[in-house]
């Protein structure tokens, strides 16, 4: 099997994504900056990211929903691992990137006309990259584990992705939740309290020193990032239309 | 000639306990336009879809200019063009769409290309592809496939959806981009348009090849003419009434050459198989 990577299939398929899209994204990052325009200083970032995201991530591979598009896509004479590259790079790189930028924009025009209109001289909040909780690593981190799970989702679920990638993740939650609550019961006995128990977040983690899961959750993140993407390319690999 | 396409033996199944394919062998050559003919549902195009990758056998194998076709190697996918029976929705320009798709092709001919399009009567590249017709979007892809010059063509049912001259038009195109290296497989059931198109006739019956024949050879050991309902001539295989007369399908016992219907061939190997069959595999031995 040649699973080589050519840098050039990669661009043209880079290319052939933005010409077959170019007006759609013109259209769809300007309404992002005038969201983050309107909502400026909000700390909203985090929120748009992530449902804006899943959709983008999620309809990454719509093409199998539609046969005669899912033939196309599968005869495009590249890799699958030059089409799982493309794509992640398309759905993390870029749409990361383009946020930012949208947001970046959207933020300081928002600032500018909120300090023009009210005649008052408010610093610009650039909520992403200040604060603790906001920092623009750990967010990145996050947002490509969880694009990650909606790109497979897109695999996988050939009809309605975006609907069914989110009732798995709320199914497989539940579940996990469920278990751990067994467990618990078992182990600890009656004394565990269902409202404390949440996958891997329970009370007896949560006594556990803070600075271990600030290192170990973007390990995690990221690890969990790269099986995902493991993972999708062995199921593109499998994909039959 | 050299061989293009090898299958052995293959079983593919959608569903548990309906075979779609069994058994099933085949050997294509390049420098031939086969037509791919049978009834509905019988995987006509499950095997186009088979040859490019698109599904998986559960059994036997399939060999494809030297790739296995489940691997989607992008050598063998820039060799072959398929273009299915319903096409790919963009909204991409044709000039547009030829920048994105051409240089995936090696052999993709840009001259080529706009000549068919004039062929074709398509005057402008900036049309958006989503703005055009069914016929003529369709005429824009078989011109970007025979452009590609990849040496296999596999085209579904390409003629679904062309108004009458373009069949014509087809014709001739598909006829001009034919070389030695390059192999076309018609799937099709309007196989009036095919008539002095293709050179081998491969018609699928029962979800296994019940002829595969080429049409020298079926000239040579078929008629294709019009009798008389009173005939009573032991050679005729089968007749049918038309508005001209009764056509018959008859063993060419004279040495005599006539044009071979394909339609006509079809209805008589579905009616009389055995007798076909036996003709063809008597005369080969």
């Amino acid at each position: 099997m040649n699973q080589s990577i050519n840098p050039n299939k990669i661009l043209l398929q880079l290319k052939q994504y933005f010409l077959e899209n170019q007006e759609k994204e013109i259209m769809y990052w300007s309404i992002m900056t005038l969201i983050f325009t309107l909502m400026h200083q909000d700390g909203t970032f985090l929120f748009i990211l992530s449902i804006s995201g899943l959709i983008f991530a999620a309809r990454q591979f719509k093409a199998f929903g539609h046969t005669p598009s899912g033939i196309h896509y599968l005869m495009i004479p590249a890799t699958q691992t030059e089409k799982i590259i493309t794509a992640v790079l398309l759905n993390t790189v870029y749409y990361f990137t383009m946020s930012v930028v949208a947001y970046g924009i959207g933020n300081l025009l928002g600032s500018t006309l909120f300090n023009n209109m009210m005649s008052s001289q408010s610093e610009i909040y650039w909520s992403l990259f200040t604060g603790e909780r906001h920092q623009i690593w750990s967010v990145l981190i996050s947002f490509v584990s969880t694009q990650a799970i909606y790109m497979l989702g897109s695999l996988i679920f050939t009809k309605h992705p975006v609907r069914k990638t989110i009732l798995t993740i709320i199914a497989v939650t539940v579940s996990l939740y469920i278990i751990e609550y067994f467990v618990f019961q078992l182990v600890f006995g009656n004394e565990t309290k269902l409202t404390n128990l949440l996958p891997f977040f329970s009370e007896k983690f949560a006594d556990a020193d803070d600075s271990f899961f600030k290192v170990l959750t973007p390990i995690m993140e990221s690890v969990l990032a790269v099986v995902l993407w493991i993972v999708s390319y062995f199921r593109l690999a499998e994909k039959e239309v | 000639m050299t061989k293009l396409i090898t299958i052995k033996d293959l079983n593919f199944q959608y569903a548990k306990n309906a075979p779609l394919l069994s058994n099933f062998s085949l050997d294509l050559e390049a420098g031939h336009i086969y037509g791919l003919l049978g009834k509905n549902g019988e995987g006509k195009s499950t095997l186009l879809k088979l040859i490019s990758g698109l599904v998986f056998a559960q059994g036997g194998s399939i060999d494809v200019m030297g790739f296995k076709p489940q691997l989607r190697h992008p050598n063998m996918l820039q060799d072959i063009y398929f273009l299915p029976e319903d096409l790919y929705q963009t909204s991409l320009s044709i000039e547009k769409y030829e920048q994105a798709y051409a240089p995936y092709y090696p052999h993709f001919n840009a001259n080529q290309f706009n000549q068919l399009l004039t062929e074709f009567e398509i005057d402008s590249k900036k049309a958006s592809l989503s703005k055009l017709s069914h016929g003529q979007k369709k005429k824009v892809m078989i011109a970007f496939g025979l452009a590609t010059n990849t040496k296999l063509l596999l085209l579904d049912e390409p003629t679904n959806g062309l108004d009458i001259p373009s069949k014509a038009q087809f014709r001739r195109m598909v006829a001009s981009a034919m070389n030695r290296e390059r192999c076309l497989i018609i799937s099709t059931h309007q196989v009036r348009y095919l008539d002095g198109l293709i050179d081998n006739i491969t018609i699928m019956d029962h979800h296994k090849i019940s002829f595969n024949e080429t049409v020298e050879d079926i000239k040579k050991k078929l008629t294709f003419k019009l009798g008389n309902r009173t005939d009573t001539d032991e050679s005729i295989i089968y007749t049918e009434e038309t508005i001209q007369g009764f056509c018959q399908v008859k063993e060419n016992l004279t040495g005599e050459e006539t044009k071979v219907d394909i339609e006509l061939l079809f209805n008589a190997l579905m009616t009389n198989k055995i007798r076909i069959q036996a003709l063809f595999s008597k005369h080969d031995n």
